[in-house]
């Protein structure tokens, strides 16, 4: 009686737990697969799909070809902006938490000015940086130049250089990781706090020696999440690219210095509908990312911040 | 003795100046933005270009916000932000109740696969995503951007789950006494006992469907159905000015976020953005 009790309780959770499956199969799993199938063959949505075995992966692994200099363009951009973004997010995102966790008026102010940019759409957000960071002449960093006598700077427009601006622009993209860090400093005992201090430690000791060693489950969570979201840029890199964030309206910037490898895949899929090398693509971002997060994953499960039960 | 006092207090006026210097540096470009949009083409586009705008152009708004249709783009933004929202925490609730409270065989690898679509790249989905709503015909609607949404999102499915456990069993078992199936329970104890986390789902997913760029960009043609970053993207005005339009386009995309970002005061100062943190 008991038994045929849990085995219909049983029964009932998965009819509860059937919706997220059956999407999971069918928006991802199933997908997946397919877009590996795909990745093997020619397609342009029109025509049949053609077998070519590995041809899309080597074109895009070998640099003599276009798309090979394209893909390690988006990919070293990628890499660049994934790197510096993380370590602009955890090292002043930490001390801007500190700066601004205890409670007060001015304080909330400012927390709430810094995470702003956070909640502003991709685009909207690129494009706001436009007339600061912009190509044109009139942009607000070439107008400062051109007051120094120096020469306006084409950033986005500059092979090595677009990336530049959109690691520069995560200074403006703290506003996350400044609110994880602010719970993890609040979640600490202020008499922890309150016993360094008395023993002469400085605000800066007390940060680096006692906030942080406490805190880096939240740090490590973070670094990941950084990391993540890196190597999936992609509004901005578009918004940067438009006729309205640069004056440019073409392609990835000019010379793919506004490449990224989902903007590469954007571009293959959804401009050129070339789905088999975007379907390659989307592999090689696959694996790549999966080496990186299944390393952190495994990571994150021995910290025990996720449990079953 | 001294000594260490001034050294607490330079560390002290250390984290003060970045704090203020950062707030600083993140409102200038929402300020320079403003000033631009009002600028006349002849101010804007000269070396030096003023800071104030002699003459406001204040009239671009209503050009942007009414003629070139901007109060449309918005209006589809929010709604499929509503309807992404409503999607989202009633399905993340509905699996998350069935995580929680119930006991079956597979469960940790149901659990475990569904950590792991978090840490996944979603990207490398998206053409065969596109090539099945192609096939449906779905292509310029917005059911290939409202309908994942009705299969949970993992992220909120394990924070309502963790949630719901520290809802008392006792309640679900009186309920049951009274004669209440398991569907009745989630929707008359579960959901309501759960409405603080449902909030907090209810926020990030109309944040994400407001701020989502790519799906919108992949599947819609039609400029009736355009969301605001769409519009953005394709912004054209049959105007000399028109990048300055963009740029007024880009202030009436801010206002919306300030709105929400405002009302939603109380939420955000508790942190609770983050509570999928344990």
């Amino acid at each position: 009686m008991k038994k045929s009790g849990l085995a219909r309780k049983a029964r009932i959770g998965w009819v509860f737990v059937s919706p997220w499956i059956i999407g999971f199969l069918l928006l991802t799993l199933i997908p997946l697969l397919v877009s590996l199938y795909m990745a093997f063959h020619e397609w342009d949505m029109f025509s049949d799909p053609v077998f070519v075995g590995l041809k899309n992966f080597k074109r895009l692994l070998d640099t003599s070809t276009i798309e090979g200099q394209t893909f390690f363009a988006a990919l070293s951009n990628t890499l660049i902006y994934t790197f510096f973004t993380a370590i602009i997010n955890i090292v002043v995102g930490i001390a801007i938490a500190w700066a601004v966790a205890r409670s007060s008026v001015i304080n909330t102010i400012m927390r709430s000015v810094i995470y702003l940019p956070c909640m502003l759409i991709g685009i909207a957000f690129s494009m706001m940086m436009g007339p600061i960071f912009g190509s044109s002449d009139y942009a607000f960093v070439n107008q400062i130049l051109h007051m120094l006598g120096l020469p306006p700077q084409e950033w986005l427009f500059t092979h090595g250089q677009g990336v530049w601006v959109m690691v520069f622009m995560s200074f403006w993209g703290i506003g996350g990781a400044m609110i994880v860090f602010i719970a993890g400093i609040k979640t600490v005992d202020s008499a922890v706090y309150d016993a360094a201090s008395i023993d002469g430690a400085s605000n800066f000791k007390l940060l680096t020696r006692i906030c942080v060693p406490i805190i880096s489950p939240v740090i490590i969570y973070q670094t990941i999440m950084s990391i993540i979201f890196g190597m999936q840029v992609f509004d901005i890199a578009v918004g940067l690219s438009s006729a309205g964030g640069t004056g440019s309206g073409f392609g990835m910037g000019i010379d793919n210095s506004l490449a990224t490898l989902v903007f590469y895949l954007y571009n293959k899929g959804f401009r050129d509908f070339e789905m088999g090398m975007a379907s390659a693509i989307g592999w090689l971002i696959f694996l790549l990312t999966s080496i990186v997060s299944v390393g952190l994953f495994a990571f994150v499960r021995k910290t025990g911040y996720f449990k079953v039960d | 003795m001294q000594r260490i006092k001034i050294k607490m207090q330079m560390s002290d006026v250390f984290f003060r100046i970045l704090a203020a210097f950062m707030t600083l540096l993140i409102l200038f470009p929402f300020l320079w933005l403003l000033l631009s949009s009002v600028k006349t083409n002849a101010e804007y586009y000269v070396q030096p270009s003023p800071f104030f705008p002699s003459d406001p152009q204040w009239d671009r708004y209503k050009y942007v916000f009414i003629d070139l249709a901007f109060y449309k783009y918005m209006i589809n933004s929010i709604f499929l932000a509503a309807v992404v929202v409503v999607l989202n925490v009633t399905s993340s609730s509905f699996v998350a109740y069935g995580m929680a409270r119930f006991q079956f065989k597979g469960k940790s690898i149901v659990f475990t696969v569904m950590l792991m679509t978090m840490f996944l790249p979603s990207q490398v989905s998206f053409i065969p995503q596109f090539l099945i709503f192609d096939k449906l015909e779905w292509v310029n609607t917005y059911l290939p951007i409202v309908v994942p949404h009705l299969f949970g999102a993992a992220a909120n499915i394990l924070l309502v789950s963790q949630f719901i456990k520290a809802i008392p069993k006792e309640m679900d078992e009186a309920a049951m006494m009274d004669g209440c199936n398991s569907f009745s329970i989630w929707l008359r104890i579960i959901l309501p006992q759960s409405v603080a986390v449902l909030i907090v789902v209810a926020i990030s997913a109309f944040l994400g469907s407001w701020k989502d760029s790519m799906s919108p960009l992949i599947y819609l043609r039609d400029a009736n159905l355009y969301t605001v970053p769409v519009a953005l993207m394709y912004f054209q005005a049959p105007d000399q000015n028109s990048y300055l339009l963009l740029l007024t386009g880009v202030v009436i995309s801010i206002i919306p976020t300030l709105i929400v970002y405002v009302c939603l005061q109380k939420w955000m100062d508790k942190g609770i953005f983050i509570a999928d943190l344990k």
